[in-house]
Formats: structure tokens, sequence, C-alpha cells
């Protein structure tokens, strides 16, 4: 305040000397013989800028920054308040740009950059056992067990997932429980936030079965969480107590509701048998490679001591790559991506602006006559634009909020964490930063080349619209050139995802889904305890007798697991007649799927040889297989396979022969971009020990889940069910990838769509500029299809070379696309061709609406204009 | 139009100090001199004199008070203070150092 008080003293002050100095020079000058008229104007002139002085002095005391900042937001906001139409297009263009960025950063923040939620989890990490080939596996549990007593690096606990059927007093519901071993809790460094986790007695086979639920289900189940220890629930039927409740966030591993112990159930105890994720804590300042270093020891011990550990290898992988790794590709190139889309955005703000700037060179020229120097001139311009990008910002951060919500609910369950998206204020900063860097960055060229005004040529009268010299026309050329360059590899990214998507989609699966529903059962028998096979055939039958006796059904079967699910189990078999090859990893392989008899009829998969199960099969001592195509080619490529016995060693207490009885068409079981494995059905009704988990498959109106609904709960009031189309789980299977194309199509449209709009609004520009030179050619007898190529050639010649200079760049980054890409190469010349062709309809269509606006000019107007 | 020739930077400041080193002046004054003593070579546009007399005094080497002037108006007069003294010592003696060195440059002793 003092401050101020001091400062207008001093102005006042100044001004008065000021005014002193001029009356004596008048005097002066009058003595001298002048009028005072005279006198007047040539003391004004010898005094010179009056407020430039008094700038200028304000200046010298340091006061001006402040003070010139707050009038270059005010004369800003005039600015950009009196051309609506320029303004309010940036700040859409803007808030869609710099939206886009905020919504997908905040995504990459929750997906890629946020620590895991367990304590120290750079400590944590995955252990697995891999192939020759270097493929990971699952350990089996005599290996674990190895690795877990032998290794000094680390803790390590093993773990397992599934999904059964939680009942009791309540609905019943399906859900996801770990399988953990001792030391799991431990190794994550979590411990349960009501009650307490598994006692060293509860983790014996034998132990009476107790569970630790979920935070987020214990309240679902019993309101409130503390209120259900010592509550008893069915786990698929089976009786455990609720011991402890785990902290709201924790759900390792697979999104778990439930955890029990892993010893409650018996351990095949065979090293072939690869059942067990690992997970393990670090000790303090070891690192991943000195762990590494340590099981490589470890596995060389086990090659040589065991012939199922032969060739295998173990390795160690930090517990965030396992979680991030499978989708930081993807996410880099979205990252990018979204980036051009930003510097698309500014490029395109860029040459409006540079375009207005011309048409403001009158104003900037007076400002500049009046005594603004260049800087201040860049300042002002500089200050527009970033008032500008920060409206911008602030309503992209509104659609940002938008954005990120529409994230959350689209979501892929196989994309980890995305659902903590959020904007909080870590993304409030990004927004303002990018905001202000964004603004600077658009602003920077127009700022530097309306500064450059010459007030002469600026101010003279003749020239009408203010001429843009040939380095701003040179600019903006070079502008628009790199608009399309850049969204044409956009463009070219996006339709080399559609193309690859598009493909996926339409693959021919081999299974006729559309028209037919699923429901995921389990029967209530928990896998490996107390499995009452009757019982699962009784209830199996009774299903697929009252499902089949619907009105409407016109198939209905089980199969465990169900194709496209993302399951899929494998194992090594024997032929009869044939030797087994000394090492045991030569073992011939082959997936395996149990099934009902109308499982191919439910699908619409052809059956090529011999026929399809029987019910007479359901009650047949002689075991009877299915195999398809891909096996038949494969282990009997002579045609012969119908009436062979085959025998996986996996399979039940003590594994049968079964004998072939037909062969059927190859599915993409495993996935729309894996090819068809040989692969091998059993009859689930032979095998109904096997599995008390199986899928319901029914080809049939939706309008009929009811009643299957009401059939499951008169036979097993325990067993929940929940209906899905088939067409939904194959639709589930390649969600990530649509995912993927979807948000860079549409970081790609609006590139598209913003280029079109960059050489539009040169164009218009440049036909407004030319108004007056065109009229003269008119005159002189031009036609006007003449003009209009004149024009059309000028903007096509722009776009030829945005074109050529985008596909060039798109054939060297794109192949960073290559990981994504299904069946298209990422150099494909036909995208590339469409897209050229695309873009450029577009593109000239953008030069075509100023083209035809200046093919009707009048040129009796346009002259008289001048 | 007549040309009028800028003055280097810094130099206005140094024709100041050095017109005050005769006595306190104010604005107007100072301005008269510098004309008439330079014989109208140096054209000052009079009105950039007060933000040099505000960087002086903000630096110190000058002061200023009010008075009345010779047509008995209410005017601020400025007056050397030691350190401007200093300062314009300083100054002359650069200056003349670039003078020599530019006229070394302009009429190189022929050898």
């Amino acid at each position: 305040m003092a401050r101020w008080l001091e400062r207008r003293r001093v102005e006042r002050e100044m001004a008065a000397e000021m005014a002193v100095h001029i009356d004596e020079r008048i005097e002066q000058l009058m003595e001298q013989g002048h009028s005072a008229e005279e006198a007047r104007v040539q003391a004004r002139r010898q005094f010179g800028n009056v407020t430039l002085q008094k700038e200028n002095s304000r200046e010298a005391w340091g006061w001006n920054g402040v003070e010139q900042l707050a009038q270059d937001v005010r004369f800003g906001c005039r600015v950009l308040a009196k051309t609506p139409a320029f303004t309010l297009t940036a700040i859409a263009v803007l808030a869609l740009g710099i939206g886009m960025n905020t919504a997908m950063f905040s995504a990459a923040k929750a997906v890629l950059l946020s620590a895991l939620p367990y304590p120290e989890p750079d400590r944590l990490v995955e252990v697995w056992q891999t192939t020759k080939a270097g493929a990971f596996m699952d350990a089996s549990g005599p290996d674990f067990r190895d690795w877990r007593d032998q290794n000094r690096s680390m803790r390590l606990a093993s773990y397992g997932g599934d999904q059964v059927s939680l009942s009791g007093d309540f609905a019943p519901r399906r859900i996801r429980i770990g399988v953990v071993s001792a030391g799991f809790f431990e190794s994550m460094s979590v411990s349960a936030a009501i009650g307490r986790t598994f006692s060293r007695q509860e983790q014996k086979l034998g132990a009476a079965p107790v569970v630790i639920l979920g935070y987020d289900l214990s309240q679902r189940t019993f309101g409130m969480p503390a209120q259900s220890i010592g509550k008893s629930v069915r786990l698929d039927g089976l009786a455990f107590t609720v011991i402890g409740v785990m902290p709201p966030a924790f759900d390792f591993p697979l999104r778990a509701q439930a955890w029990v112990a892993q010893e409650l159930f018996p351990d095949p105890s065979t090293r072939s048998a690869h059942n067990y994720h690992v997970v393990g804590r670090l000790k303090a300042g070891v690192s991943v490679r000195r762990a590494q270093e340590d099981m490589n020891v470890i596995a060389a011990r086990l090659a040589k001591a065991y012939i199922d550990d032969r060739d295998e290898g173990i390795k160690v992988v930090s517990l965030y790559d396992e979680v991030v790794g499978p989708v930081r590709p993807a996410f880099l190139i979205l990252l990018s991506a979204v980036t051009l889309v930003l510097l698309i955005a500014c490029v395109n703000i860029s040459s409006l602006h540079l375009a207005r700037g011309t048409v403001r060179a009158k104003e900037l020229g007076l400002r500049a006559a009046l005594g603004a120097g260049r800087a201040r001139l860049i300042r002002q311009l500089l200050t527009e634009a970033v008032l500008l990008a920060l409206a911008g910002g602030a309503a992209g951060l509104a659609l940002a909020v938008a954005g990120t919500a529409v994230l959350r609910h689209s979501a892929p369950a196989n994309i980890p964490r995305l659902e903590n998206i959020r904007v909080d204020t870590g993304i409030l900063f990004f927004t303002a930063f990018l905001s202000i860097g964004a603004g600077l960055l658009f602003g920077a060229l127009p700022a530097m080349a309306g500064s450059r005004a010459d007030v002469n040529e600026s101010l003279k009268q003749g020239s009408g619209k203010g001429t843009a010299g040939p380095q701003s026309k040179r600019w903006g050329n070079a502008l628009v050139v790199g608009q399309i360059g850049l969204a044409v590899v956009l463009f070219a990214g996006a339709a080399l995802l559609l193309k690859s998507y598009w493909k996926l989609a339409h693959v021919d699966s081999g299974l006729r889904s559309s028209g037919v529903f699923i429901a995921d059962l389990s029967w209530p028998a928990i896998n490996g305890m107390s499995i009452d096979s009757k019982e699962v055939l009784r209830l199996s039958n009774g299903l697929l007798a009252g499902v089949g006796s619907l009105p409407g059904v016109q198939a209905a079967a089980l199969v465990q697991p169900l194709p496209l699910s993302g399951n899929g189990a494998n194992g090594d078999f024997e032929m009869e007649g044939r030797a087994l090859p000394a090492d045991p990893h030569l073992n011939p392989n082959a997936y395996y799927r149990l099934i009902t008899s109308q499982y191919f009829d439910t699908f619409g998969i052809p059956i090529l040889k011999g026929r399809a199960f029987e019910e007479a099969d359901d009650r047949s001592p002689q075991q009877v297989a299915i195999v398809n195509q891909s096996f038949a080619a494969n282990f009997f490529p002579d045609g012969d396979a119908v009436g062979k016995r085959i025998r996986f060693f996996g399979f039940d207490r003590k594994p049968e022969f079964m004998t072939v009885v037909g062969i059927v068409a190859d599915v993409r079981a495993l996935g729309l971009d894996k090819p068809a494995r040989a692969e091998v059905f059993a009859d689930y009704m032979q095998h109904a020990a096997f599995s008390p988990d199986a899928t319901l498959v029914v080809r049939g109106p939706a309008s009929l889940q009811a009643a299957v609904s009401a059939i499951i709960a008169r036979l097993n009031r325990d067993t929940p069910v929940e209906f899905q189309s088939m067409d939904q789980v194959i639709a589930g299977s390649i969600a990530r990838e649509r995912f993927e194309t979807s948000l860079l199509s549409l970081f790609a449209g609006f590139a598209l769509l913003l280029a079109a709009v960059g050489i539009y609004g040169l164009l218009s520009y440049t036909v407004t500029r030319r108004t007056s030179e065109l009229g003269i050619r008119m005159t002189l007898g031009a036609s006007r299809p003449a003009v209009l190529w004149l024009v059309l050639s000028e903007g096509g010649r722009l776009v030829a070379g945005g074109l050529l200079l985008g596909l060039l760049c798109a054939s060297i980054l794109n192949s960073t696309l290559a990981s994504l890409l299904y069946g298209v190469k990422a150099t494909d010349p036909a995208t590339f061709a469409i897209v050229a062709l695309v873009f450029g309809i577009v593109a000239m269509l953008g030069c075509y609406l100023p083209a035809r606006r200046a093919s009707k000019i009048d040129p009796n107007v346009a002259l008289r204009y001048e | 139009m007549k040309e009028r020739r800028d003055l280097l930077p810094g130099t206005l400041e140094m024709l100041i100090l050095q017109t005050l080193k005769r006595g306190a002046l104010h604005g107007y004054a100072i301005s008269q001199s510098i004309q008439e003593t330079s014989h109208e070579v140096l054209q000052v546009e009079e009105g950039s004199l007060y933000p040099a007399l505000q960087r002086l005094l903000r630096e110190g080497w000058v002061l200023a008070e009010w008075g009345t002037s010779a047509r008995n108006r209410r005017v601020r007069t400025y007056r050397l203070t030691p350190a401007g003294r200093k300062q314009l010592e300083r100054e002359i003696a650069g200056f003349e150092r670039l003078l020599a060195g530019i006229s070394r440059v302009i009429r190189p002793v022929e050898s």
C-alpha cells in the first residue's frame, strides 16, 4: 500500500513536470514568433510520446511487470470476446485436445504410474518356471517347495485363483477366491483388517476349513465386516468359518474376494503338474537380478536331479512388470497418439491465429506506431494465447472428468487397475501445465510473426486487408502441411488397428455363437475335496433334462472349460500301441475339454467323421473321446484316428484309455487371434468326478433364462447362476483390442477433422485476402472454373505435401504398432492407400468450400472493395 | 524529414550528469543546455529526459527538489550527488575508451 501511494505521488509529480516542460517550450517558441497553435504542435513533437515516456519511467522503477500483465489480460479478454467465432472454435479445439490428454494421462497414471497397493511394492516379484523355449509356466508343487527352501534372496509363497459359489443364509453368488500357501500374507506384507489370517494349524490337509473374506464381500454379505467373524459360509457347498477380513483395497491375486489355504487340498506332488503361481518378497537390499542369479543356481541343480525339470529354467519378474507389462506398449502408443492430437490442435490454432494475426496487422501496426516495443507486442499476443489455452484447459478438464467416468465404466477386465482412474490434484497440475504449455506453443509463432508488423505497410490506407508478408504465408503453409502430416500418421495408425480389429472380430472361430447363452455353474463340491460324483451326475442330468424339455431350446450341453473364456487345460497323453519318447518333455500333448452329448449341436460344430457322444456312452464303462481336425492331422496323419485309443496322464484318479469315436472341425478355442490347437473332447458324464465346475450352454431364446434359473434352484439352492450370451463372452475376449482401437480411432478422427478445419481456415483466409487479385483476374477474362482451380491447386499442393510427409512418417513410426496388430502388416499398402484416399477427399473438401467462394466473386464488387 | 540521430544507449544519462556538474537545473533547462552546447547536433527527444532522470534518481546519482523556474513556474530541480560525480567520471572514461577504439578502426594508423 505504501508502495502504491509512493508510486501515485511520483507519477503525479512527473506528469506535472512534463507539463511544465511543454509549457516552457511553447512560451519560448511563441517568443521566437510562432503562433500559439504552431508552438503547441512544435512543442509536442519535440517532446515526443508522453504516455510512452511515462511508461518508461515506470519501468525505471520496475513497476511495469504486474501492471502490464493485468493490462494484457484485460485487453486479451476484450479482443477474444470481440471475435466469438474464433474464440469459441479455438476453445472447443483446445478443450477436446486437452480433455483427451488429461483423460488419457489419468488412465496412464492409474495403470502405469501408480505403485502397487502393497507395502514396499518394489520388493515384490513373481517367479515362473520356464520351458526350454522361454515360455512361462506355473510351478509344480515339489519344485515350488524346493525354491522356497533353497533360495537365499526372497520369501516365496504360492497361490492360485478359482471361481466358486458362496452360499449361506443369503442369496448365493459366484465369487473369485485366492487359494494361497503358507507365507502368502507375510510375503505381501498385508495383514487382516479385522480378525486374523491363517494359523499353522489351519494350513494342513484335513484341517477345519476357514476363510478370509475381502472387505467389500463381507460388507455386502453381512452388512458390517466385523460381524462376519465366526460366521459359517459355504464355498461350493463345503462349510468354512470366517476368521478374518482383509483391508478394503486388497484383492490380490486376480481380484480375489476371499482367500482359503492351499494346504487344505491335496497336491499331485509330481514335478510335471504345473499348478501354482509363485509370488515373493525380496530380502532388503536384494535386487531382482541377484534373485535371478540365485534361482539360476537352483534351476541348474533341479534340472540335474529330476528328469521333469530337465531343460527348465526359473524366471524372476518384478510384480509391477508382471501386472503392467502386458498393457504398457498399448498405453505408450495411446499416450503418444493423444499427445500428437494436442500437437495438431496447437498447430491448428496456431495457423488460425496466424491468419487472424495478419488481419490484426493494422491494430498491431497502430500499437507499434504508438510506441509499443516488439517484446511488448509478443507479450500481448502470448498472453492472449495463454488465456485462450487456459479457457480451453478448464473446459478440457470438465471433458476429462466425463471421459474418465466413461473409461472407468468401459474398462475391459484385462486392463489392470484402470478402474482406479480418477482426476486428482496431480492431474489438475498436469492440465494447468499442459494448457499453459499449449498456449505458449501455439502462441509463439503468430506472436513472432505478428509483432514483426511493419508500421508503414500496415497503416497504409489502400492495402485494405493488411497484407501477410511472404514470410507469414510460408509459416502458414508449413503449419498446414505439418498438421496434415501429423494427422495422417495418427490416421494411418488407427486405420491399421481398425483393420486388425475388424479381422479379429470377423475371424471364423468355428463356433456358431449367436443364439447361444451360457451360465457358469459350480456344483456344491469343492475341487479335489468331498466330491460326490453320483450327486454331480444327478444334478447334471437333471439340469440337462429340464432345460432340454423347455419349449424353444434347440440344444443344451455342459462344457468345461468354455471355449474363448480365457481358460484352457492341456496335458500329456499316450496313444495305445505307440512307445512313449524317453524324454518326458517330448510326450504328445493336447488341449482337452469335457462336454456332454449335445455340445456340437449347440455350437453348430460340424462332425467330420464318426459320431458325437450319446447318452448310452454316459453309463458305459467304455470311455470315449472325440478329437478335432488338428489333432487327427497331427497324430494320425493317415486319417485313421477313429477307433484308436488314447490316455491322458492327468485324467481322473486312475486314467483309462479312451476310444476315439469321432472327428470334429477345428475351433479357435484359445483366442480369436490364436490358431486352433490339437484338442480332445471327453464325455463330462464319464468324468463327472473330475470337475464339479461346468458351463451350461443353451441354444435357444434368452427369454428362457428365468426358467433355467428356476430349474437350477430346484436342483440345488446353493448354486448361483448368472447368464451371458456367448457373443458377449467372445466380445469380452477381444475387449482390450476394442478398447485400444476405439480410443485410437477417436483420436485419429479428431485429428482428421482438425486437419480439414486447418486447411479450410488457411484457404478461406487466402481467398479473402486475394479477393481483389481474383477480381482482376476475372475482369481480365479468367473463367470461374479457372479461379476455382487456382485456389484448389494451391490447397492441393499443401494436402499432397502433408500426405506425403505423413505417410513417410507413418511407415516408419507404425512399426511400433506391430505388437498390437493381428493379420495386418504395419506397412499394409492397402491401408495406406485408403488412408491417403480418405484423407485426400476430406482435405480437398476443406479446400473446395473456399475455392467455390473464390469462384463466386463478383469482379465489380471485388474491385470496388479496394 | 530531418534525419535524427539516436544517442548511443546510456549516453543520455551521461550527458545529463555532465550538464548537472555545472549546477542544479530543472528538466527543461537540462534539455535546452544539451541542445545548445552540442550546437543542435544531439537531438534529444525531450520527453525521454524524464525516464532517464527517474533512473538516475533511483540509482542515487542525482537529487531532486521543488523550486521555482526563471519564468516563475513550480519546477523540480536536479542536483548531482557525490556518487553521481563518480559515476560521471567512470562513464566518461569508458566513453573515451570506446571513442578511441572506434576512431582507430575508422582511421587506422597507416604504416
